[in-house]
Parts: C-alpha cells; structure tokens; sequence
C-alpha cells in the first residue's frame, strides 16, 4: 500500500530541496570542487539507494499481492462404545479448506472431507467447491456445490469444532430430514430493516436424489439423498432460501423454504438398472430455527420437515413420505472457566419404525483453546426395540479448527 | 556561468531523483497490509464482531491470525454469517487494529523480559 500521507510530505520535501539547490545558483567558483565532490557521492548514494529500493520491492510483492491463498479447516479423532458393540477408537475426519481470494471481487471456497471407514478404507468427499462473486455489499453470488441453506445446522455448526457435542443431531446428519448440500447456484447476505439486522439466501439447485427400497412385495421411498447430486433427472430444478431477522443482536429467528421435483434413482440394497419412466416427485421442504446467546449461555433449536410426494409413473412408483426433526440445545461455560456443559434434546420421525429416534444427549467438554476441544459425551437414545436407534452411546472426541 | 548552471542542472536533478527515491522508499516501508478492501469504520468493526463472532463457534481470537489471512477468513465469514459489505470491512479494520496491538504489547514485554534478564546477569 502506498501511504498517501508520506507521498505529499515526500513531494513537499523534494520542493524544498530543489528549491535550496536552485537559491545557490550564486555561488562562488571555489566552492565549485567541493560541490563536485558531494554530487559524486551523492551520485554514489543514489545508485545505492536504487539497487536498494528494487530488492526491497522484490521482497514486498509477495505481500502485497493482489491475491491470497489462505488453507483453514479442522479434524476430529474419537472414540465411541455402544450397548451392542465394542468400543473402538475412530479417526473422524480431516477436512481441509482452501481459500483462494482476488481483491474483494470474488473467492473460491472449497472443502475436502477426508474420512477412514471401518474397514481402514479412505473415503475423499467434496464437502462444497463454490465461487463467490461479491456482487455489491448486500449480495454474493456463490456457485457450485454449496452446504444447504435451509436451517442452521448443516451451514453453521456441523464442523466438529464447532458442535458442542460429538454427533449430529438425528435427522440432521447424512440421509435425514434436512438437506446437507444442493448443487446450483445461491444469492446471499445482509441488509439492514431499520435497525434491524436481516440475513438471507436463496438458491435454485438440482435437488435431491430419491432412493426406493422393496419390502413386502412393493416399493416404498427409503430415503432422501440430498448431498448435492452433481445432474439432475428430471430436469426439475428445486428453489429455495433462508430468511433471519435479529429481533435483539442477540437473537436470530430464521425460517426456511424449498420446493421443486426430485426423482427416485437408486434402490436400496437392490438393482438401479430396473428403473425406467420414473415420476418427477414433488419435493418441498419447511424449517425454522432460533439461536438466542448471553454472555455464555446459548440456546438454539430447529425444525425441519423434507416431503415427498406420490407418484403413479415408473417402475418404483410408490406414496409420499414425510421425514420431521427438531432439537433444542442448551450449553453453558461458566465465566472464563476451561469446561463447557452441553446438553440436547432431539426427536427424528421418518417413514420407517426402525430409524426414528428421540435422543437425550449430554455433554461435558475441555477447551484447551477456543477451537481445540475435547469432548466428552453421552446419549440416550430412545427407538424401536431392538433396532441400532434404541442404543445408547458414550462418544469421545478430541478436535482442532485451524 | 554555463558550465556552473549545467551543473546545478545536473545536481538538481539528482536531488529530485534522491527525493523521489527517498519517498518511495519511506512510503513503501510504511505499507502495514494488503490494499484492500477499503478501510472500514474501527469503533463500528468492534460492535460488529462483538455482536457477531461467537453467534455459531467460539471467539476465534484476531492473535490467532495474520492480517493477509485475516482477509480471507472474515470474506470467508461474510459468505457465511450474511455480513454487509460495510460490516465485513469494519470487522476487518478493527481485527487488524486489535492483533496489531497485541503484537506491540508483546514486543514490549519482550523488551521488559530481556531488560530483566540483563539487570539480572549484572548482578
Ligand atoms: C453464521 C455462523 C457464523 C458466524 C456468525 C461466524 N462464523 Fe466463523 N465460522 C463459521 C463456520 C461454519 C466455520 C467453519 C467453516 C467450515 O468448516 O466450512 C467458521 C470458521 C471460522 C474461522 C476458521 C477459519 C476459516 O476461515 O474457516 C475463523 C477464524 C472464523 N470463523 C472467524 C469468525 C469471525 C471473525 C466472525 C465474525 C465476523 C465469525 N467467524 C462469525 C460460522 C460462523
């Protein structure tokens, strides 16, 4: 950065210089050697100073460059034991962000989520790739493959740094009630309603992809995948947004909206190829969520509906199903203290018995900095008897945001 | 006099050439950081961030950051946290002031440090 400030003094010092030298003009021809002698040395000075000065820009322009590279993002290592199966330790994930900036005109942002599986396999997802264009000071246009707009969760707390306990609330998780991804293009932001302090996004994407399943002699819908499919179908775009007020400056209400078409795709332990003729389906969405803060005391809720319609065309035609959540989550960290109380409640209802869930969790973690944690959780959880949703489960994790 | 004029031409010269150099110089080691985006308003930035920075995840301290990388984090944020243009360059201008200032206090409790140590060895 030029300082404008030191330019002006610089020029009006060059005046005074000049001027100076210019007033000798007079003077005495004896002292004609000595003059010689200094503008050799000056002369001396200068080429110096030139050679100076160029290494010195050398070194400044990585600094000063009109684009930046910046690499953020965290991991997670855990530990996790359940009533029906022995404890084991996991690696959770690593999940690198690369942050690539031109001036304030437009950003890449793109996540890596880089987990190993069971069975030591390592699995490479793209969490989200977009480019922000800084349109003007109240909206970005973002493109590409985005977290979903709709709700909180999924855009504002998942990465585990930041979720104060070690899982996802159910339904919010991969293949719940509420969308984790889309692929398409948003426009976001801010503006201020009066004194009000207002956020929006809205988005227009490829939609879900439908899964079937075949139980009982017949199809049924299994599941929603909204991660982000990278082609849509039916060619039905799906549109959508959120909109936050700020009644207080601490507290934001925010309430969710999507509709569009979204198709069945895949079967579930089953062959896709079958398929054919598929129905475009109806594909709406609702949600709302609150977070309210004083000093460190938080609570936040939200609500998310996904809903699928009916169809009589194609080879998995089958009804509707409706997947619902909401949680509430209440944490506090008593003044500077290190130890942060969690505690969740959370209620999953889905088309199928065995998968829905209310879940009690509780939580107690250790901020070794504001972004390294450990966290210490329990849940109780409450679905059909038997099933993988009726377990308890003790969760350890220890994570880093960088 | 001819001679004499050229040179006081040629020493004039130079000296414009010495100040201009200077200025240069003195300007460009003034530089603190990138020149963008546009400075934004400090005691605004402040509210802002107080406001605004621990609505999702704990308060990410401006020390934890350079002020190049500062950009793109806060840009990365205004994505996400729906911040005004304004907003994010008054977030911006008052993290910048508030890590500057944290690295002053801590070259002066160097200093303070290696003052004491040297009292110490004198002893
Ligand atoms: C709307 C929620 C929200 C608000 C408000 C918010 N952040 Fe963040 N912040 C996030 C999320 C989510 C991430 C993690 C990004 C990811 O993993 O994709 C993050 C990451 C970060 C990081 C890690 C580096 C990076 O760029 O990923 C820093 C530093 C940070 N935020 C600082 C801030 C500051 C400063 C403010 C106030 C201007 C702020 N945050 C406000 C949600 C928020």
């Amino acid at each position: 950065m030029i300082n404008i400030g030191n330019m002006k003094t610089s020029i009006v010092a060059s005046t005074l210089i000049v001027g100076m030298l210019c007033g000798t003009n007079s003077i005495a021809a004896e002292s004609l050697e000595e003059l010689n002698e200094e503008l050799e040395k000056l002369k001396e000075r200068i080429g110096q100073l030139q050679i100076d000065s160029v290494r010195h820009s050398e070194a400044e322009e990585w600094r000063y460059s009109d684009s930046l590279v910046h690499l953020s993002g965290y991991a997670d290592v855990g530990y996790q034991d359940s009533d029906s199966e022995d404890g084991s330790f996991n690696v959770g994930r690593f999940a690198p962000i690369f942050h690539y900036q031109y001036r304030d005109i437009v950003m890449l942002e793109s996540e890596l989520e880089i987990e190993v599986g069971d069975d030591g396999e390592t699995e490479v997802k793209l969490e989200y790739l977009s480019v922000d264009v800084f349109l003007n000071d109240y909206i970005t246009l973002v493109a590409g493959k985005f977290l979903s707009p709709i709700g909180q969760f999924r855009q504002n707390l998942h990465p585990s740094w930041i979720n104060k306990l070690a899982s996802a609330p159910t339904g919010f998780a991969h293949d719940g009630a509420a969308p984790v991804a889309d692929v398409g293009f948003q426009l976001r932001g801010g503006f201020p309603l009066g004194r009000t302090r207002t956020n929006y996004a809205l988005f227009v994407s490829n939609g879900p992809v439908l899964v079937a399943e075949f139980e009982d002699g017949e199809f049924e819908l299994d599941g929603i995948e909204a991660e982000g499919a990278g082609s849509d179908e039916d060619g039905e775009k799906v549109y959508g947004g959120r909109f936050a007020v700020f009644p207080m400056s601490s507290l934001e209400l925010g309430f969710s909206l999507a509709s569009g078409k979204a198709t069945v795709s895949d079967i579930h332990e089953g062959d896709s190829s079958i398929l054919g003729g598929e129905g475009a389906r109806d594909y709406d969405v609702i949600g709302a969520d609150f977070a309210y803060q004083r000093n460190n005391f938080y609570l936040r809720g939200e609500y998310v509906e996904s809903e699928v319609g009916g169809t009589a065309f194609g080879a998995a035609a089958s009804e509707g199903a409706i997947w619902e959540t909401w949680y509430t989550q209440a944490s506090y960290r008593p003044g500077q203290s290190k130890f942060e109380y969690v505690m969740r409640y959370t209620d999953f209802d889905s088309p199928h018995d065995s998968a829905d869930q209310e879940q009690w969790a509780i939580g107690l973690n250790y901020l070794l900095t504001n972004s390294a944690i450990f966290k210490l959780g329990y849940e109780l959880n409450d679905g059909l008897t038997d099933s993988e949703a009726d377990e308890d489960r003790l969760t350890v994790q220890l994570t880093y945001g960088f | 006099m001819n001679t004499i004029t050229e040179k006081m031409r040629s020493s004039e010269k130079a000296a414009v050439k010495l100040v201009i150099t200077l200025g240069f110089l003195w300007a460009s080691s003034a530089a603190l950081a990138a020149d963008f985006p546009a400075p934004g308003s400090l005691a605004d930035g402040a509210q802002t961030w107080a406001e605004n920075c621990t609505r999702c995840h704990n308060l990410r301290s401006p020390n934890e950051l350079r002020d190049d990388q500062w950009i793109s984090s806060v840009f990365h944020m205004r994505v996400r946290a729906g911040l005004t243009g304004k907003e994010t360059r008054d977030v911006l201008t008052f993290i910048q002031a508030a890590n500057a200032t944290a690295a002053q206090v801590r070259t002066q409790a160097e200093a303070r440090a290696e003052a004491q140590q040297d009292e110490a060895q004198e002893k």
